[in-house]
């Protein structure tokens, strides 16, 4: 590559001046590689949760009506147990050694159908309390939240504890997220 | 169209007619000069890119932290104060790993450490923003946000623990880093396409 520079002489003589780009490519070649070896080619993401940070008023009024309780999934070493009223509860064992997501699927997915958005208590219909017991992993619980995310569930309540401490069903106080 | 006389050509012209072009001055010369423009341009383009795609991540994924897949995950955009918690349940906060003896006892709800640092940084924060002029409206919960990086393995009591303990600093908003899970999406789309057809 050159670049061409007219002299100032009236004889037209043209002084040729060439423009090393060795060094430059050079040195793009070294930032294209350090570039591409370190990128992060997987485009992270995240799952967002609000927690509440005041407690609830204990001198607030009492609701008119029963509330409707939340959707609640306890996620235990055996498997799930999914239900709104305690009486209700359906147990899902695990199959095998992994837990059985398409049943888990099946019943929320059910659950949404009987409580669509736009349902009177919408705040409650659109909770789903995810109580996970100790021993749990992170992996099982956030399997658990994508899919009601999913299934549209927007609020999230996360609660837990020791295996046999948390009673199957909604727990009397909020631990965790809203 | 052109009518030419049928015979054989070179596949090829003549090296020496080449050079010998006005071309390459009239004049034979051993001299090939390469047209690096385009080649220059497409490096630049290239390293733009990469740039950009490095600049557009908020929080890179830790190396020895293997976080969950998960189909609704939004794109993370804002930045925030990343936590770790790695499949030990060693838990590091902006770098600096928290000491098991900061952690409080396994069946302890709160761990002290994590909830001592996570103040601080909501307070320096609160503080910048009022030497800015602009400062937290005190009726609503803080805006930071807490970035959880857990290990898939990781118990999820310790992820809970940290949770009430950020709840306890006053950190309202948590989000939980994911990857996409290009597999499950594509094989809904496929169930979706079959089922309306």
């Amino acid at each position: 590559m050159g670049v061409s520079v007219e002299g100032g002489k009236g004889r037209g003589k043209s002084m040729g001046v060439d423009l090393n780009l060795v060094p430059f490519i050079d040195f793009l070649s070294c930032l294209l590689a350090f570039l591409m070896i370190t990128a992060a080619w997987n485009q992270i993401a995240a799952i967002e949760i609000e927690q509440s940070i005041s407690p609830p008023d204990p001198n607030a009024p009492p609701p008119e009506k029963e509330p409707l309780p939340p959707l609640t999934v306890h996620v235990r070493a055996d498997g799930h147990w999914i239900a709104r009223k305690a009486t209700e509860g359906v147990n899902i064992p695990r199959v095998g050694e992994s837990y059985d997501y398409a049943r888990l699927e099946e019943v929320m997915r059910k659950d949404r159908e009987t409580y669509p958005k736009g349902h009177p208590q919408e705040e409650e219909s659109n909770m789903i309390v995810i109580n996970t017991d100790d021993g749990v992993s992170y992996d099982e619980m956030m399997r658990v939240l994508d899919m009601s995310r999913e299934i549209g569930y927007p609020k999230t309540l996360l609660a837990g504890g020791a295996p046999g401490t948390t009673v199957d069903g909604p727990p009397a106080a909020p631990a965790g997220g809203k | 169209m052109p009518v030419v006389t049928p015979g054989r050509r070179p596949a090829y012209p003549p090296i020496g007619r080449l050079r010998a072009s006005s071309l390459s001055g009239g004049k034979k010369s051993g001299f090939v000069s390469l047209n690096l423009t385009p080649m220059v341009d497409m490096f630049t383009i290239l390293v733009i890119f990469l740039i950009q795609m490095f600049s557009s991540d908020t929080v890179t994924v830790t190396e020895d932290v293997q976080v969950p897949k998960a189909v609704s995950g939004a794109k993370l955009e804002e930045a925030g104060t990343l936590l770790v918690v790695n499949k030990d349940g060693q838990i590091t906060v902006v770098n600096a790993v928290v000491p098991e003896t900061e952690l409080g006892a396994p069946t302890d709800v709160l761990m002290p450490g994590v909830s001592e640092r996570l103040k601080k940084i909501r307070e320096a924060d609160e503080d910048l923003k009022k030497r800015l002029g602009t400062p937290r409206d005190m009726e609503k919960p803080y805006e930071g946000i807490l970035i959880v990086q857990a290990d898939v393995k990781a118990d999820f009591k310790v992820v809970r623990r940290v949770l009430f303990s950020a709840n306890d600093a006053g950190w309202a908003k948590i989000k939980f880093v994911t990857l996409p899970d290009s597999e499950k999406a594509s094989s809904q789309l496929a169930a979706e396409k079959a089922a309306e057809e």
